[in-house]
């Protein structure tokens, strides 16, 4: 019986031990209730046992009557029997106990599962977030990928015709030309690029529209793209890609093949960042397989380029005004180089003038816009400005609809003859009656250039000053190098020659002025640059006359190579007699703020590039056009010369050309100055002249050679030597170290320090060392191979020490 | 495999026909420059002794504005032959070190320009003529013999080239020392350290016996320090007693060379450059990576015995408590995030006043202990020019810090080249902090492109201008034969007033908040701050 317990009460002892383990680690399980009461029901009995025991066991003090009791009642009572419910009593508990035990561990096992259900979820959602995380970084890198990319391919901004022709004529829908059975069959084979598996020869993937100027080509062009890119959506291995260039010959950003392949690159690189493989090749040519130039080249681009097409063949490229590409036929060499090897489309817009290449003459799709397919868009474009013009009573009551209709049969499908006559019609200056006779006599302004006449005719009309402003606007626009904002013509408008312009030289409201000075003739645009209302404006008005006419402009026609020469005295001009003389900030040591500048001086940017001017003046100038322009030439000479012999107008346009980051080709000027074709001309002119007093003005001509020479080099020693200065700080010009460093005929110099003469030390200053003023010193004789090992200065600061060593010769 | 054969045949043809007597043309061996990675040991040798012949050196003094110096209207300027053994040295040296076509020249000027030291001769010049004298030539000569015979033992270390390379040079201030840092592999002949480079400094003297002959000997010898390159511009004698300041890339020493027992001491670990004493010497200063620090260096500490041991100069760790840096280094110790940096505090305490403690007599020497008074004034009559009390010398130049001390606290200037901004800046830091820089002058890109240094002569307080010399900096290496874009020494004078100062901030309050460390000084108990530290550099150390 003992034996039997004994055995037991280890067991529970374990027990208790377990049961605080489980209580330590786990408090929180619910089921601890139950198992201590269990227990308490074991160790209760474990108890009563023990004191049973003692009562028999231990009763020495309790006398022999006690003794006798115990013996008589254990012998009467034997311990199987007296215990025996005890020992059935601890089996069920014990029972109960693992029971209980049984259920607290499943509990515990529930708790885990859901803690562990509970940590699957939570690593589910942390995965989620991470993934959303570095697809989020991923999207980042890509795009910040993309956009270097892009500041590396530096387009042009491809969107401002197409966005401005787009705004501008609604009314110009172009839905005729969807029907023609050429462009049906074009675009079908376009749709069906994508399914194709076989490569189809490039001239016949072409199409070749021509239209005459003025027929509304771009705006056609802009209703085309709107088409195409209406086809852009679908599947993603459909995916259709539309990418444009509109070649503009007035704005030189415009006219270049390469700019327009830049622009097609990075519309392609944008509209397709999901692919990435596209993005990633860009990058490693862009990083490290290419030239590493900041900027990429032509190469590069065209890689690119090829690499997309063969990529995406349902790509369609469309370039508008060919004709004003400044080089055609490069431009489609490179699109056929580029394009031939994949199965992309192309439209290419141009006048007829732009001969096809022979070998696609065969095969490509042409389509040649004929008169009278767009009337009904010119009638619907007239309509409403002739219901303004009798509402205004600027017309006396007529049949409208008649008027429309003939205006736009007179048309002849010029939608911009049309415009322009529109324009005309709301001449302010026209009477109603002559509005009448206009548009009764419209034969007689069939065509652009008979009303181009009649416009110039108008301004004719004005007052000597305002024909003069008129001319002069149209001079300045037409040989501009980039679009002059209204606030820079207007500031050219007023520079007077020689002389400081005051706030009365400027023409009060500009904006509204200009447009009716110029007969409409110019337009201004949404980024405030004025420009001419059609390249066909430009031709009209520079174009050379026939000989012994005076040329259809009349006294507005522009010699362009003349004019250059008077736009770079003007801009001379300006930076002579309308910037002060001093640093830009007012103060050598403040740099410049651009935009105050700008605001101040607002032709002060573009005058930077009069050398540009003069060289285009002098370079592209015949023998009779140096002896018909001789006093144009000769104020130009002169202002130059002035302008090098004062020091502080020189370092104003040095300052601001590093200021606004100009790029005047100075060294292009002083070549030009040399050039022998420029002295054969002159020669020429020499002897057209005749008489040597009518040849002194070519002498006169020649007399800053010398000083532009000199402006060369010193520009040349700046910019290669103190380039990492000037760039940031470019009010160092007028500082102490520039000058002291570098001292030229031009230059300011200074006395707040020197180069000191010292016995061997010599400025180079002859014309053989431009470029090199730094301090050419230690002339040594004899020994060419010593290198010099270092210098020092004692230390009482009265003596400099060399040490050279010459290797054995 | 056939056109290497030719190569090298060709090579071999070269160098055959430049036997050891007749006079290989220099011209020969910088067109080869390829050619002789590929020529073996003999062949090297071979080369390099033809070509040791005939090298000279030019030395030309001249005034700095024939104005100021009369007397050196005629400059001086003398051609001096080099001995062969000496530029044999230097050439298989070269080769050795396959640096083709880098030849390491030490070369240097003493401070009056009366001495110069070119590779291991010391030219001293009297009126038009000079006199050299070779230090080790007689080595030099047995071991270049030795080579000669066995050109291949060059690689197997049995010659023992330690020592025998200097690579830099540095007068004391009065030229009676200098120190020369000098390098070359292990003399050991065990195999497994062939590839290490000892790097010792010793210490020459003038006897002073004669004036006209630079009669300088050894007197001491650091013993072997870190590796080769590890020493960076970082020595400074002390202005007046026989002490040397040591910098390398872990450690600051500080050297007691005329007792031949002892060796350098660390008195910090960390790097320093720019090391320099102040004009008394009490203070020592240097660039750390978060800026300028200044220690006051108590000689007394240092006088007393505390042993060297070379462990330490094997990279021991900082926290054994056997070495310098020990356990004891109090909280006043730098706070920075580089744990490394520990102060030995007892020789170096922190300067936050004018405080000058006599030097201790080293040696025969009693150094001048003379109180810079009026220092502070000197500072405001020159402006930002920081660079002259009584003590100071008449000229500074770039990375040659410069410490001033005064009655109300001490200052430290600093000339630099900023190349990315092209200029000469002057920085002037005070012990509060307040940095002062300004731009003395704007370089351009062809002087930049030169290894070159400046120095200002300091102008009498009445001039109204100062003086610039842009120099020529000594190299590690030379390459003859590449034409210089701009030829030095250039001269150049500049109107005091017309320097600007392009800055001038106050940098930190004790006890402000450093905006971007996220730490916070505070006096310790000691009675004093013991770190600032921001972006804009300064350091300053208290025990």
């Amino acid at each position: 019986m003992f034996d039997r317990i004994a055995h037991k009460l280890p067991h529970f002892g374990r027990h208790i031990s377990l049961f605080d383990r489980r209580k330590q680690q786990r408090p929180d399980v619910v089921r601890q209730a139950s198992l201590v009461q269990t227990l308490g029901y074991i160790f209760k009995d474990i108890l009563q046992f023990c004191q049973e025991a003692c009562r028999i066991f231990c009763a020495k003090d309790k006398g022999a009557r006690y003794k006798l009791n115990v013996i008589k009642d254990v012998f009467w009572k034997p311990f199987d029997v007296r215990f025996s419910d005890l020992l059935s009593r601890l089996d069920r508990y014990e029972k109960m106990y693992e029971l209980e035990l049984n259920l607290a561990d499943r509990e515990e096992l529930m708790g885990y599962y859901e803690i562990f259900d509970i940590f699957v979820a939570e690593c589910s959602r942390d995965r989620d977030a991470r993934d959303e995380r570095s697809a989020r970084e991923e999207m980042l890198a890509l795009r910040r990928q993309i956009r270097d990319i892009k500041a590396w391919i530096q387009p042009p901004d491809y969107m401002s015709t197409f966005e401005r022709e787009s705004a501008a004529d609604s009314l110009h829908t172009g839905s005729w030309f969807f029907e023609n059975s050429a462009y049906v069959s074009w675009r079908q084979s376009w749709m069906d690029s994508g399914r194709e598996s076989s490569q189809t020869d490039f001239a016949s993937r072409v199409l070749f529209i021509n239209g005459s100027p003025g027929y509304g080509k771009t705006v056609l062009s802009v209703r085309l793209i709107e088409d195409l890119a209406s086809e852009g959506d679908g599947p993603e291995d459909e995916r259709r890609t539309v990418a444009f260039f509109h070649f503009d010959k007035m704005d030189c950003h415009f006219k270049e093949p390469a700019q327009a392949l830049r622009a097609i690159l990075c519309q392609i690189i944008h509209k397709r960042q999901d692919d990435k493989e596209l993005v990633d090749a860009a990058t490693v040519l862009m990083d490290v397989e290419g030239s590493g130039q900041a900027v990429a080249s032509e190469g590069e681009v065209a890689v690119i380029l090829k690499f997309f097409l063969e990529r995406h063949p349902s790509t369609a490229l469309v370039f508008d005004g060919i004709d004003e590409c400044s080089a055609p036929q490069t431009f489609l060499g490179k699109l056929y180089s580029i394009c031939s090897s994949s199965n992309c489309r192309v439209v290419l817009l141009s006048r007829p003038s732009v001969a096809v290449p022979l070998a696609w003459r065969e095969r490509c799709l042409r389509i040649q816009l004929q008169v009278g397919a767009n009337t009904h868009d010119i009638a619907t474009y007239v309509r409403p400005r002739m219901e303004q013009l009798a509402m205004s009573e600027l017309f006396p009551a007529f049949d409208i609809e008649s008027a429309v209709s003939q205006v736009a049969q007179r048309a002849k499908s010029l939608f911009l003859w049309a415009k322009l006559l529109m324009d005309y019609l709301e001449c302010p200056a026209l009477t109603p009656d002559e509005r009448l006779s206009a548009i009764s006599h419209l034969n007689l302004l069939e065509g652009l250039s008979p009303l181009y006449t009649e416009i110039l005719g108008v301004i004719q009309t004005k007052f000597q000053k305002e024909r003069d402003t008129a001319y002069r606007a149209f001079q300045w626009i037409a040989v501009a190098r980039r679009p002059l904002t209204i606030l820079e013509l207007r500031t050219a408008l007023a520079i007077r020659v020689g002389k400081s312009s005051s706030d009365l030289n400027y023409i009060a409201d500009f904006r509204q002025s200009l447009v009716q000075i110029c007969g409409a003739l110019v337009e201004i645009h949404q980024d405030s640059t004025v420009q001419f209302i059609h390249l066909s404006a430009k031709e009209f008005l520079t174009d050379e006359p026939q000989f012994g006419h005076q040329g259809n402009a009349g006294n507005f026609r522009i010699d362009t190579t003349s004019t250059h020469i008077s736009i770079a005295n003007l801009c001379l001009s300006y930076i002579m007699h309308d910037v002060p003389h001093q640093p830009l900030s007012g103060s050598s040591k403040i740099c410049p703020n651009i935009p105050s500048v700008e605001s101040r001086f607002p032709l002060l940017r573009y005058s930077l590039d009069w050398p540009n001017h003069a060289i285009e003046g002098l370079k592209q100038q015949t023998y009779s056009g140096f002896y018909k322009f001789s006093k144009t030439y000769l104020a130009f000479a002169r202002a130059t010369e002035e302008f090098l012999q004062t020091k502080r107008a020189v370092a104003v346009w040095l300052e601001s050309v590093w200021a606004f980051g100009a790029t005047p080709d100075i060294h292009g000027l002083a070549d030009c100055f040399t050039s022998e074709e420029t002295s054969e001309e002159k020669e020429r002119a020499r002897a057209f002249c005749g008489n040597s007093s009518d040849s002194q003005f070519l002498d006169d001509l020649m007399r800053p050679k010398r000083g532009i020479a000199l402006l060369a080099a010193d520009f040349e020693y700046l910019q290669e030597e103190w380039g990492h200065l000037l760039s940031n700080e470019s009010c160092e010009l007028w500082g102490t170290s520039v000058n002291i460093f570098h001292t030229s005929e031009l230059t300011l110099g200074t006395n707040a320090g020197a180069l000191l003469s010292n016995s061997n030390m010599k400025v180079a200053k002859n014309e053989d060392e431009q470029g090199t003023s730094i301090p050419v010193c230690e002339t040594f004789s004899g020994e060419a191979k010593e290198t010099l090992l270092l210098t020092q200065v004692s230390h009482d600061g009265k003596q400099i020490g060399s040490l050279l060593i010459i290797p054995s010769q | 495999m056939r056109e290497e054969w030719l190569f090298l045949g060709r090579v071999a043809d070269n160098a055959a026909n430049c036997d050891i007597d007749s006079e290989c043309s220099y011209n020969t061996l910088c067109s080869q420059e390829d050619d002789i990675k590929v020529l073996d040991i003999p062949m090297k040798a071979s080369m390099a002794a033809s070509l040791s012949i005939g090298w000279r050196a030019r030395i030309r003094i001249r005034a700095t504005s024939l104005t100021d110096s009369p007397q050196l209207a005629e400059p001086i300027d003398v051609l001096v032959d080099l001995p062969p053994d000496h530029i044999f040295q230097m050439l298989m040296m070269t080769f050795y070190h396959m640096e083709i076509g880098k030849f390491r020249i030490s070369a240097t000027f003493s401070s009056d320009l009366k001495t110069v030291v070119l590779l291991r001769c010391i030219i001293r010049l009297r009126g038009d003529g000079y006199t050299i004298k070779n230090i080790n030539s007689e080595d030099i000569s047995n071991t270049n013999k030795a080579i000669l015979q066995e050109p291949s033992s060059i690689y197997s270390s049995c010659w023992d080239l330690s020592n025998q390379v200097w690579y830099e040079v540095s007068f004391s201030q009065d030229n009676r020392y200098f120190a020369a840092i000098c390098s070359g592999p292990m003399s050991l002949c065990d195999a497994d350290e062939l590839e290490y480079y000892d790097c010792s400094v010793l210490i020459f003297k003038d006897s002073g016996i004669a004036d006209d002959e630079p009669l300088y000997e050894t007197i001491a010898s650091s013993g072997r320090m870190e590796e080769v390159g590890g020493i960076s511009k970082a020595i400074a004698f002390h202005p007046s007693a026989p002490y040397l300041a040591i910098g390398n890339s872990e450690a600051v020493y500080l050297w007691k060379f005329d007792n031949t027992d002892e060796r350098p001491k660390k008195i910090f670990s960390g790097r320093i450059d720019n090391l320099a004493f102040s004009s008394t010497g009490s203070i020592l200063s240097g660039d750390s990576a978060s800026g300028p620090v200044w220690f006051h260096v108590d000689y007394d500490s240092l006088r007393q015995d505390s042993p060297f041991l070379e462990d330490d100069y094997d990279g021991r760790s900082e926290g054994d408590s056997s070495g310098w840096t020990g356990s004891d280094a109090s909280p006043a110790t730098c706070q920075e995030d580089e744990d490394s940096h520990h102060l030995n505090p007892d020789f170096v305490g922190a300067v936050d006043v004018a405080d000058h403690h006599p030097l201790p007599t080293c040696g025969t020497q009693n150094p001048t202990i003379a109180k810079p008074t009026n220092a502070l004034q000197t500072l405001h009559e020159v402006g930002i020019l920081t660079m002259k009390d009584r003590h100071s010398p008449a000229i500074q130049s770039s990375g040659d810090s410069l410490t001033l001390t005064s009655e109300s606290g001490v200052q430290r200037s600093l000339l630099t080249t900023d190349n990315s901004a092209g200029a000469i800046i002057m920085q002037a830091t005070a012990a509060d902090g307040t940095t002062k820089v300004a731009d003395l002058l704007r370089l351009p890109k062809s002087v930049l492109a030169e290894k070159s240094y400046t120095t200002v002569i300091n102008p009498p307080a009445a001039s109204p201008s100062v003086r610039f010399v842009l120099n020529k900096a000594p190299e590690p290496t030379y390459v003859f034969g590449r034409g210089a874009r701009v030829q030095f020494p250039i001269v150049i004078e500049r109107r005091k007033d017309d320097i600007s100062i392009i800055g001038m901030k106050r940098l930190l309050d004790w006890g402000e908040d450093v905006r971007g460390s996220g730490k916070r000084l505070k006096s310790n108990a000691h009675g004093g701050c013991h770190l600032s530290l921001n972006r804009n550099h300064f350091d300053a150390f208290r025990i």
